[in-house]
């Protein structure tokens, strides 16, 4: 239809550089948008690497973070630090939260372990009994009275906290022991896994302080070790491997999940879905590794859903119970932490719908807009159109940038001079192409004022080799050269810059060579390689 | 038989009174348009040569508003009478000379002149067909004819000129021209028209050649346009001559004292001034019908609009096409321009939108030496639609059945300025047999040899209506070797090109190749396959009808390949192959 094609007629067109090919990534899943919507926020100038994170398990879930020789604590609403506690005499290992939230546990290197009231922050109890360096400190998910820790002298201990006395010295490790879980389901059963590449379940039933339940055999020094949300499957990591365990079958292997690259430091649980007692809600193993990396495994169907990288090896990861903050410790001392947006506003909603929170504010009182009144002047232009209003649209204007409106003016030499000082070197190539289709580009580089000419020079300097600008302005800094070599020999200044430009054109022609020089070693190969398909 | 494509532009279109229709010469008929909906409503048909002149009855009172009656002038040497409402042939006036140009300045004139007169005369412009030996003869005749007689006013011949001029005639009726190289020649239409009496005339001068002229509504102002781009606007012309006394003729000499700007000579007029604002020749020039404004425009496509007091412009620019002609009509909400590139844009008076066009069949355009060899010239698909280059880096699709330009696209995002050097050229095009994907092979001609560039594209329509939408862009599909063809597989999503550079490589849309797995994929064309014969240019490629034989002509032998594996299956000896293409 005719009436189609008026749109073109009469139309500015702003310049638009090259398209550039774009990356194939495959289009994301419901689950990497869910993962990737914990926007990222980093926690720096904590004094050195992070090894240990727990969430607390009552609302609002602050969490701490061991670094050093202290431990913070966060708010997960700010993920800013709110307090810290120092009352270690070595670097604080382990952390790890009661089941009410009220007291933690943190271990340190000195071999003493610490019981803080959160609130307050004074240290209630000290465990003393390891001689080594301790690994681990875990509060039992359902128990209060009692921790579990493991350390370097190769003993699990059982500690009755009240008492500070140990009830169980757990012997059977050949190694250090470096990570250990307590069951979700059972107050006295638990995991811990050591450098001697063994997990071993332990049962505080069980008389026999040297005789574990079950052992499993990971293969590699095992850096972590957890509880799966069911209780009858275990996830140990150690090497570049997630292995996956069954319990009640008899210790099984389900599956190894090896996605890292490098050792993987830490796993935890993470969770999908939106409430918290949702029915859809499904667990995720995440785990990080030295590699940077932060992998969402699915361990019901075996697969990585998603993958993170982030710009330093990680040594810990922990998720919120409410699924709302991931964060990951760094060996660089900076936290990632990730927060998913959107339902404290639905709590607060909830919060206001309460009898007795009725705001007095139901029906403010409006006052009469008077012209004295700044407000009286912006009366209704911010109103919104209804169902049934007609609209009429203002055409839309297409946005010009400057080097386009001087373009548009025939002003030629502007538009590159101003398209040179903004820093873009799409639109520069693009303003120059155009140049190029109106002949005008050399008329423009023969008129440049000498100071002008600099900027051009430099850009050059910075681009010519480039290779999707290459084939263009390689050619245009011959004509240069040739046009304006008066006024380049006139200036120290520019001689500088064609210096500048001539080694960066030797050190791209060297570079040129040393390819060539990789493709005749790799050509015979790969000839070879393709007569034997 | 299906005859189509004629030229909307030869000369000046004209509105109906009600402004509904648009009568537009294509050649030996008349077409009347909607101009509404843009489409064709009927034609006139019955002259034998091009029509040149169109000229609508105008309405005496409101009451005949509705009544459909026009003269045309045709180079058959007839002016006819026609009912356009119906269509229907009232009167036939032979003249028996090939007509360029006609003015009936009395249909012009208020009903209380006209109705002293006792005709209606016509002022023809027409070629004197009996040659004359001498080289420099002048052919061009402007005479006047009696049409309710239907008779030539014998040895009534107002003016000889090279060529036969167009007439302007003013919009009250009182004046008629011509503009003849360096004159502009303008009679008095006599209160009382007849056979016998004389028209008096004057003549204003110009150092460069003039290209158009226009009339003031009702004041004695007269416009004019000349090669340079230059508008001269003499105010009260023929003041002296015209006066209806006669006694003052000896008084002419005390009289060229007064100070008359920018007069020429003892030219009759009181002022002449000059406005210049085009780069290139004036074509358009015409006043506002409340006299206020006047339009100009000319080969850089922009019409201007000037406030006639103040001098003060207004543009619609970027129209993409010399201006050829501007028709007011009798609404004052709409206006008509036509263009060189065949459309005719229907305009939103004030504001100066361009509601909508009529388009016909784009010229076709000549490239650039440089690229003389290796520019295609039409598609076709199956459905009767054709793709042309069009000068403006655009593709038209034409429909062959509905004679009328259905769509265009632009494979260039360039703003065009027509008087601008071509330096972008679109070179090739091919459909798909079904029409639904399009490709296009653009090129940047270098400046002295640096940023030259290919551009390979392919572009996707919807079926419904034939607007295309670029999908894939491949810079340099070949290097910077040129590309020489393009072609389509039959029933494929798959398309090859070849190159002058001794390669060929096939191209098929990733929605093929993938089966539509991953949802949401966006759907691209990619290089399958790279192939060449002994380094030899490429110069032609075709598919066979079912598609499975893919031919490419390397220099003087048909190489014969299997598109799916891409591996070669035969050659076909020495021939002279430039061209190819399967006869099955």
């Amino acid at each position: 239809m005719a009436a189609m094609e008026e749109i073109h007629v009469s139309k500015t067109y702003p310049l638009k550089p090259k398209l550039k090919p774009r990356p194939k990534t495959p289009s994301k899943t419901p689950e990497s948008k869910y993962w990737s919507s914990f926007k990222n926020h980093e926690i720096p100038n904590l004094i050195s690497s992070v090894p240990s994170l727990a969430f607390s398990p009552a609302a609002p879930h602050r969490f701490a973070a061991a670094h050093s020789a202290s431990l913070s604590l966060f708010s997960p609403q700010t993920l800013a630090a709110t307090h810290t506690i120092t009352s270690f005499s070595d670097v604080v290992s382990s952390t790890s939260f009661r089941s009410d939230g009220s007291l933690i546990a943190a271990s340190d290197l000195s071999g003493l372990i610490q019981v803080f009231d959160v609130k307050t922050r004074t240290p209630l109890r000290k465990l003393r009994s390891h001689t080594r360096p301790v690994r681990f400190v875990k509060y039992p998910v359902l128990d209060k009275l009692h921790v579990i820790s493991g350390g370097d002298d190769g003993l699990v201990k059982y500690w009755d906290v009240a008492g500070e006395n140990v009830i169980l010295n757990l012997k059977g490790h050949k190694d250090y022991v470096r990570c250990g879980d307590c069951s979700p389901v059972n107050f006295d059963s638990f995991v811990t896994g050591s450098y001697d590449h063994v997990v071993k379940l332990w049962d505080v039933r069980v008389g026999d302080e040297n005789r574990a339940v079950m052992e499993m055999n990971h293969g590699k020094p095992v850096e972590d070790v957890l509880f799966l949300p069911s209780g009858g499957l275990v996830a140990s990591a150690g090497g570049n491997s997630v292995k996956v365990w069954d319990l009640i079958g008899g210790g099984k292997l389900v599956y190894s999940m090896e996605s890292h690259n490098k050792t993987v430091t830490s796993i935890c649980v993470g969770r999908i879905g939106m409430e918290i007692d949702d029915e859809s809600m499904q667990n995720r193993i995440l785990s990080v590794g030295l590699d940077g990396y932060m992998k969402v495994f699915d361990y019901t169907n075996f697969k990585v859903t998603h993958s993170m990288r982030h710009p330093a090896p990680l040594l810990s990861v922990g998720f919120s119970p409410s699924c709302k903050v991931q964060v990951i410790g760094t060996s660089n001392g900076i936290i990632y932490a990730g927060k998913r947006k959107g339902k404290e506003a639905a709590e607060e909603i909830a919060l206001g719908g309460l009898p007795g929170f009725q705001s007095i504010s139901d029906e403010p009182l409006k006052r009469a807009l008077r012209p004295s009144f700044y407000r009286y002047f912006r009366r209704g232009q911010s109103e919104k159109p209804s169902e049934g209003d007609f609209l009429v649209m203002k055409p839309k204007k297409v946005k010009l940038a400057e080097h386009d409106r001087l373009l548009k003016k025939f002003r030629h030499k502007e538009a590159l001079v101003s398209v040179l000082g903004r820093n873009n070197p799409e639109n520069v190539v693009a303003v120059m192409e155009e140049l190029v289709a109106r002949r005008k580009l050399l008329k423009c580089i023969s008129n440049l004022e000498s100071e002008e000419l600099g900027p051009l020079l430099r850009f050059l300097q910075k681009y010519s080799t480039v290779p999707r600008y290459s084939s263009l302005l390689m050619g245009l800094a011959k004509k240069i050269v040739d046009i304006r070599a008066e006024d380049i020999r006139g200036s120290n200044e520019l001689k500088g810059l064609i210096r500048n430009l001539k080694s960066a054109v030797e050190e791209e022609i060297r570079i040129q060579q040393e390819l060539q020089e990789i493709q005749g070693i790799i050509s015979p190969l790969l000839k070879m390689a393709g007569r034997r398909l | 038989m299906i005859r189509g494509g004629r030229s909307y532009v030869s000369s000046s279109p004209a509105f109906s009174n009600d402004a509904k229709r648009l009568l537009v010469c294509t050649g030996n008929t008349v077409s009347i348009f909607s101009t509404a909906t843009g489409l064709q409503i009927t034609s006139l048909e019955g002259h034998v040569a091009l029509v040149t002149s169109v000229i609508v009855v105008p309405a005496s009172s409101p009451g005949s508003r509705i009544l459909c009656y026009c003269w045309t002038a045709s180079l058959d040497g007839t002016i006819r009478y026609w009912d356009f409402s119906v269509p229907e042939l009232m009167k036939t006036v032979d003249i028996r000379m090939p007509i360029f140009s006609m003015v009936i300045p009395s249909l012009l004139r208020s009903p209380a002149d006209s109705e002293r007169t006792q005709g209606l005369y016509a002022y023809i412009s027409t070629e004197n067909i009996r040659k004359s030996e001498k080289p420099k003869s002048l052919s061009g005749q402007l005479r006047k004819c009696n049409l309710t007689k239907s008779s030539l006013i014998g040895g009534v011949i107002l003016k000889e000129t090279l060529r036969p001029e167009f007439i302007s005639v003013c919009p009250s009726g009182r004046f008629f021209g011509i503009s003849s190289k360096r004159k502009l020649i303008i009679w008095k239409v006599p209160q009382t028209d007849s056979d016998q009496v004389a028209l008096k005339k004057i003549v204003l001068h110009h150092t460069k050649d003039f290209t158009v002229l226009a009339f003031h509504q009702s004041q004695r102002i007269v416009a004019a346009g000349d090669v340079t781009g230059r508008i001269l606007i003499w105010r009260g012309f023929g003041n002296k001559t015209f006066s209806n006394s006669h006694g003052l003729m000896d008084g002419n000499s005390q009289n060229y004292d007064d100070v008359r700007p920018g007069v020429r000579g003892d030219d009759d007029a009181e002022s002449c001034s000059t406005w210049h604002w085009h780069p290139t020749e004036v074509n358009v020039l015409a006043f506002s019908s409340d006299g206020e404004y006047l339009y100009s425009g000319g080969r850089e496509g922009v019409l201007v609009v000037w406030q006639l007091d103040t001098g003060k412009k207004k543009f619609l620019p970027r129209i993409g096409s010399p201006l050829l002609y501007f028709v007011d009509s009798p609404d004052p909400t709409l206006a008509s321009i036509s263009c060189a590139d065949n459309q005719i844009h229907l305009l939103k008076m004030p504001s100066l939108g361009i509601m909508k066009s009529i388009s016909g069949i784009k010229l076709p355009f000549s490239a650039p030496e440089a690229l003389k060899g290796i520019c295609g010239r039409f598609a076709f698909d199956k459905a009767g639609l054709v793709a042309l280059r069009t000068e403006a880096y655009g593709i038209q699709c034409y429909s062959l059945l509905d004679d009328r330009g259905i769509s265009e696209v632009y494979v260039c995002e360039r703003n065009h300025q027509p008087a601008d050097e071509v330096t972008v050229v679109v070179t090739l095009m091919a459909l798909s047999s079904d029409g639904s994907v399009m490709s296009t092979v653009d090129v940047r001609l270098p400046e002295q040899d640096i940023g030259g560039l290919i551009c390979l594209k392919f572009w996707t329509s919807a079926p419904e209506n034939k607007q295309f939408t670029l999908s894939t862009v491949i810079y340099e599909p070949h290097r910077d070797s040129h590309v020489s063809s393009i072609a389509f597989r039959p029933n494929r999503l798959m398309a090859v090109t070849t190159s002058k550079g001794g390669d060929f490589k096939i191209w098929v849309c990733k929605d093929e190749t993938q089966q539509k797995n991953e949802l949401g994929q966006s759907s691209g064309w990619v290089c399958h396959a790279v192939g060449a014969y002994k380094k030899k240019p490429m110069t032609a490629a075709a598919f066979s009808a079912d598609g499975s034989v893919l031919a490419v002509a390397a220099e003087t032998v048909i190489t014969l390949w299997d598109p799916d594996r891409n591996v070669l299956v035969a050659v076909l000896g020495d021939t002279f192959s430039v061209g190819l293409k399967f006869y099955l």
